[in-house]
């Protein structure tokens, strides 16, 4: 009782000098924002507008604006602004203040010097700048209402960005010629998700439908509770990683549905499909959904499912902890997204570089802040129980060296992840406090480091890349000795090239950062470590290939997208290689030929990995064969339409197409003597890959049907069909609960099965002295 | 002048070159390897699998029961159903399938390949930021980011050396600068970062706010070249754009 109560003040305590720091901390402005849009107000003054400050539009002869507008026909716009320190503290009338307007319709032109076009907005140039008054003219669209937007700022003349300088803004709706009235338009991205969480509930309730068709028994509450309760409270590692695999799928529709968005935006320049606010969106969220809510999850599936059957163990060491790791994952998810639904989610790339992380005026920017958090412990979570299950877990016989590979590469993988992440969790959480109580990590105007967060993001980011792509390996690893009915050529160094990847991906990351500053030393240090990663990797495709020798290869589908697999990560393997060296980095950085390159390892290597694993482990875990006639189907439209999607973009780039751009140049027109725009071709070559993304997207839905079509009515599955060795292949299809009645043996067809040293001593490490279990059993 | 400038275009053919041999070897080698190590035998489709299916499903169920009967399909049917070299089974670590010397050749050659390939990046990277030294007569410009335009200053050299001017048609800053003469870009950002690319010449470098970096330029051909954004910087990243102008 006694100790209950000190910790209960303790608490206390803790709670409320936190609550203190929270009151106490720096009241700062983290937010100058500049007379440069629409959204941020004017330059360098404080953030809100002003009213003292009258901004205003009429026609040139002082009448005020039209109500409907003549199609096609121009209108002279006299701009203007009254009050505000330009007229009180500005005696000599110098520099008095400028503009900033925009029409969503129509075009506007300067008449005279004292007014240009920048970025597509009006604005006043150096020679306006000492007037309150502008002339321009405005011609107005064919159809639809035009919103003109004015901010002005009015200055003190003193030349700098005194804070007493003020600003407004104020907008005009002229309707069209037919003189509709302006019309609430919905938000493009609340549409599109409302549009996704539609979707997927229209298809649950279809597929509920079917299953109810079936068995409508099976509906009853008395049997439905049970059902519900397991899914929900399961921690039985099949039942969780089923959760992670109906998650993963969810979210790789949704992040492929955003890449569609993408894609048709991109798919001719000067496109409007989408607003620059939602492109930006966009990108953000496809590359953040894809990395850490489809691929990670498709990965911790199969590592769920599969490594306690191959380690032969009867689940994972914690699996309750296991089950937490899940649950955090949908959490993590919603909130991850929310913003989306406001029209204002997270515009920062998925690599959220500083300072523009903190002061976006997207607040779906903290929202994506908070939901990585709750990845971050998911993944850590995952992390400890991996390692510490495969530690202690494996069954009699398997030491290290008798380990599968995928289980290798799980390691491997987890590893990596659980010594790189919690960095990127303390970048996170920095800039989530940045965001919401104005600490100044980031904040250069107060001496925050924009680089600090480069570092963390990298230091993790990199490591992350083959946290995602080392179990790929490790399927293919598996599926390619089965499939050629061979041992895998080469085992131990497979195992010391999986190793050897873990451990010069922490040395590797300064590669993304080549560009900001570097000292040439560390450059050249660090372009010799980015190509070394090419030995080990170069081992493992050449001890695949010398596999394949001698050996009887089936054609299955888990072994045409392994085939695939090695085309497409050589590739992209090969074009990894241009970027440590630093004087073609500086030309192909941040352009298609990036984007290329980490689609060849992303989508070639660890989702064609990925899909080569469904279709070789799902006769395990359902029990059920999967129709071989679509799932060959599914590799020949979605391995050609994939390659037509991703090779163009190697030339895009080359040419200097630059990513993240919502709309590109064509060396046309005004710009026809532009050197360094795209030829015309570039759009023809978009448009292409517009179409062939579609079809692979669509191409991956012949999966999912076959996926949820087989399970209902595919053949039983043996509890081998394709002639593994590994544990997982001895017990039942699906296995039953818990996996294994008793642990079984690992037997070796080598005649000398004496440890190495190394091997050894970590098994000594590893395996519980009898001494210790002794004393266990004394308490 | 080809894309990328120069420096770049050296280094890409000369990777491309080894790009091109290491891919034929693969692919030539998987080609190969997978026509002519490929079978149709031990499909398992069709009558054998059901034959398994069932015999599995029995085992259990028998197992369960608590009968404890063993039978297997006979060894040398098993054999013909699964041309299985390796004699793999399940629950056995099949035997090991290496041979030191060719893993040796494989992990050697790419080393001495990449060692090579970092070699001859290593001049190209030093012509990109040159020494001090020879930076003697380089003319300093400053570039600043701000979201979401490009501000350039000449720092006092006379017009003829650099000029900052709007382009007629498309409204775009110009920054004119003079043929053969190096200029060292003083990058520096107002707010978040920026990277200025000038397309054509291959040169790209951050802007980050609260700290100063550098491209050295040396335009060596005339006419007007892009320059975008090459670090997102927010809503008008895209519209972040200018000309630099080299003339005579
Ligand atoms: C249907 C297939 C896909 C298509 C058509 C596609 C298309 C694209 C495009 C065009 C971009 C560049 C956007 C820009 O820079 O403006 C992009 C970015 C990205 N994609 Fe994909 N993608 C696909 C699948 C995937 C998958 C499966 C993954 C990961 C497993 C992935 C990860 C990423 C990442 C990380 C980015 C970078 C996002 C950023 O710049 O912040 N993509 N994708
Ligand atoms: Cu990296
Ligand atoms: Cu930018």
């Amino acid at each position: 009782m006694q100790v209950r109560n000190v910790w209960t003040v303790r608490a206390m305590v803790i709670v409320a000098v936190l609550f203190a720091a929270l009151m106490f901390s720096p009241e700062h402005d983290a937010r100058p924002t500049g007379i440069s849009s629409v959204d941020s107000g004017c330059s360098c003054h404080s953030q809100t507008p002003s009213s003292e400050v009258v901004a205003s539009i009429t026609l040139a002869n002082g009448s005020a604006l039209p109500e409907n507008y003549e199609p096609g026909a121009t209108y002279a716009l006299l701009i203007s602004f009254s009050g505000g320190p330009a007229e009180d503290n500005n005696p000599e009338r110098v520099n008095t203040g400028g503009f900033n307007l925009v029409a969503s319709k129509g075009t506007l032109t300067p008449i005279d010097n004292t007014t240009q076009i920048l970025a597509g907005e009006l604005t006043h140039t150096d020679a306006g700048n000492d007037q309150q008054a502008w002339n321009a003219n405005w011609t107005a669209p064919t159809s639809g209402s035009a919103v003109l937007r004015l901010m002005t700022n009015s200055v003190n003349g003193d030349n700098s960005a005194s804070s007493d300088d003020q600003w407004n803004t104020v907008s005009y709706t002229v309707s069209g010629a037919g003189g509709e009235a302006p019309t609430m338009k919905a938000n493009g991205l609340t549409v599109l998700f409302s549009g996704i969480l539609l979707t997927a509930i229209l298809f649950a309730i279809a597929l509920t439908y079917v299953f109810y068709v079936r068995d409508p028994e099976s509906f009853s509450w008395a049997r439905f509770k049970p059902w519900i309760t397991h899914w929900l409270t399961s921690t039985d590692h099949k039942s969780v990683g089923t959760l992670y695999f109906v998650s993963g799928l969810f979210f790789l529709g949704v992040g492929g549905i955003l890449a569609m968005m993408i894609r048709i935006q991109l798919s001719s320049p000067g496109n409007d499909f989408l607003t620059k606010d939602e492109y930006n969106s966009f990108f953000t969220l496809h590359g953040t959904v894809m990395i850490f809510l489809a691929a990670m999850p498709l990965i911790n599936g199969f590592a769920n499912w599969i490594v306690p059957l191959q380690i032969g163990a009867k689940d994972l060491c914690f699996p309750r902890l296991n089950a937490m790791s899940f649950w955090l994952q949908p959490v993590g998810a919603i909130l991850l997204l929310s913003g989306m639904f406001s029209g204002m989610g997270a515009d920062v790339g998925w690599t959220g570089y500083q300072p523009i992380t903190s002061t976006t005026d997207h607040y779906g920017a903290t929202f994506w802040l908070a939901g990585q958090v709750l990845l971050v412990a998911s993944s850590t979570l995952t992390g400890i129980n991996f390692i510490v299950t495969i530690a202690t877990m494996r069954a009699p016989g398997m030491g290290w060296m008798q380990m599968p590979l995928f289980t290798w590469s799980i390691l491997v993988s987890v590893m990596m992840l659980f010594i790189s992440i919690p960095t990127f969790g303390i970048g996170l959480i920095e800039a989530y406090l940045d965001r919401t109580i104005s600490t100044t990590f980031y904040n250069t105007a107060a001496g925050g480091d924009p680089l600090l967060w480069s570092h963390l993001f990298w230091y993790f980011g990199h490591p992350e890349v083959y946290v995602v792509v080392v179990p790929a390996f490790g399927v293919i690893s598996e599926v390619i000795a089965t499939s050629a009915r061979r041992t895998i050529f080469g085992y131990r160094s497979m195992v010391y090239a999986l190793a050897g990847i873990g451990f010069v991906a922490f040395i590797v990351y300064g590669h993304h950062m080549l560009t900001s500053g570097m000292s040439p030393l560390l450059r050249f240090v660090v372009m010799l470590t980015t190509m070394l990663v090419a030995v080990p990797t170069g081992i493992k495709i050449f001890n695949w290939l010398k596999t394949m020798h001698g050996g009887s290869l089936v054609y299955r589908t888990h072994t045409l997208w392994a085939l695939g697999f090695l085309v497409t990560f050589t590739l992209g393997g090969i074009s990894g290689m241009f970027f440590p060296a630093i004087a073609m980095d500086v030309h192909l950085h941040e352009t298609y030929f990036v984007v290329a390159h980490f689609h060849y390892v992303l989508v070639g290597g660890t989702v064609f990995g990925l899909f080569a694993a469904f279709y070789y482990w799902y006769p395990k875990i359902t029990g059920r064969m999967m129709s071989e006639r679509l799932g060959i189907l599914h590799f020949l439209i979605g391995f050609i339409s994939y390659n037509g999607v991703f090779w163009p973009m190697h030339k895009l780039g080359l040419l200097g197409m630059t990513r993240r751009h919502h709309t590109y140049y064509i060396r046309a027109d005004e710009y026809s003597d532009i050197i360094g725009t795209l030829p015309p071709e570039a759009a023809q070559w978009n448009f292409f890959i517009t179409v062939c993304a579609f079809m692979f997207f669509l191409s991956n839905l012949i999966m999912v049907y076959n996926i949820i079509a087989s399970w209902l009515n595919g053949r039983k599955a043996p509890a081998d069909p394709w002639g593994g060795w590994s544990f997982e292949w001895m017990v039942s299809s699906p296995p039953p609960t818990p996996s294994f009645d008793e642990i079984p043996t690992l037997l070796n067809a080598n005649p000398d099965h004496a440890p190495g040293r190394l091997t050894g001593m970590l098994e000594r490490i590893m395996t519980p002295d009898p001494g210790d279990e002794g004393e266990e059993a004394g308490h | 002048m080809e894309f990328g400038g120069d420096i770049f275009q050296d280094l890409y053919i000369e990777f491309m070159f080894w790009s091109v041999i290491v891919g034929v070897i693969t692919f030539v080698w998987m080609i190969h390897h997978s026509f002519v190590y490929r079978t149709s035998d031990g499909d398992l489709s069709g009558k054998r699998l059901h034959l398994r299916t069932q015999l599995d499903s029995l085992r259990h169920e028998m197992k369960r029961a608590g009968m404890d009967m063993e039978f297997e399909i006979e060894e040398e049917e098993d054999e013909r159903a699964w041309p299985n070299v390796d004699n793999i089974k399940v629950g056995v670590f099949p035997k090991e399938n290496d041979n030191l010397k060719l893993e040796l050749i494989w992990t050697i050659i790419p080393f001495i390949l990449i060692c090579y390939l970092c070699w001859i990046s290593w001049a190209p990277t030093d012509a990109i930021w040159p020494s001090a030294y020879e930076l003697e007569d380089a003319h300093e410009v400053g570039v600043t980011g701000q979201q979401w335009f490009w501000d350039f200053d000449c720092k006092g050299l006379t017009s003829d050396l650099c000029d900052v001017g709007v382009d007629s048609e498309t409204g775009l800053t110009v920054l004119s600068l003079k043929l053969d003469e190096t200029y060292i870009l003083n990058l520096s950002s107002r707010d978040v970062l920026h990277a200025p690319k000038i397309v054509q010449y291959g040169l790209t470098e951050d802007a980050v706010p609260g700290m100063y970096t550098t491209i050295v330029f040396t335009p060596y051909e005339t006419g007007k070249y892009f320059l975008d954004c090459a670090e997102y910087c927010g809503d008008d990243h895209a519209y972040m754009t200018a000309i630099i102008e080299i003339h005579t």
